[in-house]
């Protein structure tokens, strides 16, 4: 991958990123965020991460964004829902310090040893790996592969790769909890009946009894 | 532009697209928009983790991973989503605004 393509998919990352951040309209910061997000997406391909370019799209571009917008059509916000934007004193502090932050991580990168990427040796990889008898490697695989990616993830990263499926549950008890009305905290109230009139009344009596 | 690596140009996107978030979370008051900010941040993290991955990919040991942890960040990042918006549901439901600055945004319990 050239380094003048990977500018080039930077620079419309970093123009996109900035109209998510500089938009008004939510509908118009979300369809930006997801440019920037599919760019970032085409760069993980030229970086031989082909699956999580993969995830990237199917993830990002399909559950955060259908998220966003589905959150931003429900509410349907007005202008004055919106809120007024901090005064231009807060937006040129935050500049700043946006800018020192660019700054720090610059410096930072100025001292790196300046080498182009290199093909993995991927023969090497595996002869090693037989040499310490990791029968796990044994396949023909290449860096970057999804079924060298699937081979690490599904065995020294086994545990980790699970307890995703707690955090997730977690998160999904946590929205029922946080995103209910605030008249339907009780049992009854969940049960689906005929009108919201009948649902208050029957939490009402709930409450009661 | 010769002078720039292609290792380096990924980083530099990399943290520019991390500072642009940061600019987001500090200079806007919409809950919404402050969500896409904390979303452009991990994004830039997640590229700066595949690019090293991939720059340190002929070195014996496994540089997949870093690949595994931007899985995992992916993985988080989607709960955050789903956990932040819905907390900004109940402020609008609270305030009828998705401005953090509301006079009644810190008044959420009641």
């Amino acid at each position: 991958m050239s380094t003048f393509l990977v500018l080039l998919v930077g620079a419309l990352i970093v123009v996109a990123a900035l109209m998510t951040v500089t938009q008004r309209n939510p509908i118009h910061a979300a369809l930006s965020m997801l440019i920037a997000l599919g760019g970032v997406g085409a760069l993980m391909i030229g970086l031989k991460a082909h699956f999580l370019a993969a995830m990237q799209v199917l993830l990002y571009g399909g559950a955060i964004m259908v998220l966003f917008v589905f959150v931003i059509m429900l509410l349907t916000l007005r202008e004055d829902e919106l809120g007024p934007e901090p005064p231009s004193a807060t937006r040129l502090l935050a500049a700043v310090g946006a800018l020192a932050l660019t700054f720090i991580l610059f410096s930072a990168l100025s001292r790196r040893s300046d080498t182009e990427f290199r093909e993995p040796d991927n023969d090497a990889k595996i002869a090693a790996a037989e040499a310490k008898g990791d029968v796990r490697r044994r396949t023909k695989v290449y860096y970057g592969s999804t079924e060298h990616f699937a081979r690490v993830l599904y065995t020294d990263y086994a545990v980790p790769f699970e307890l995703i499926t707690v955090l997730v549950m977690a998160a999904v008890a946590g929205v029922i909890v946080l995103a209910r009305r605030p008249d339907s905290m009780t049992l009854e109230a969940t049960k689906l009946t005929a009108s919201p009139a009948a649902s208050r009344a029957a939490s009402a009596g709930g409450g009661a009894a | 532009m010769n002078s720039i690596t292609t290792p380096d140009a990924i980083q530099i996107v990399a943290a520019l697209l991390f500072s642009i978030g940061v600019f987001g979370v500090l200079s806007r008051r919409n809950l919404l928009i402050i969500l896409m900010s904390v979303e452009l941040m991990l994004n830039g993290a997640n590229l700066s983790l595949v690019g090293f991955a991939r720059e340190f990919a002929h070195l014996p040991g496994k540089s997949e991973s870093a690949q595994v942890m931007v899985l995992m960040a992916m993985a988080v990042a989607a709960a955050e989503v789903a956990v932040g918006l819905s907390i900004l549901i109940a402020l609008f439901r609270h305030v009828r605004s998705v401005s953090v600055d509301h006079p009644q945004a810190t008044t959420l319990r009641d």
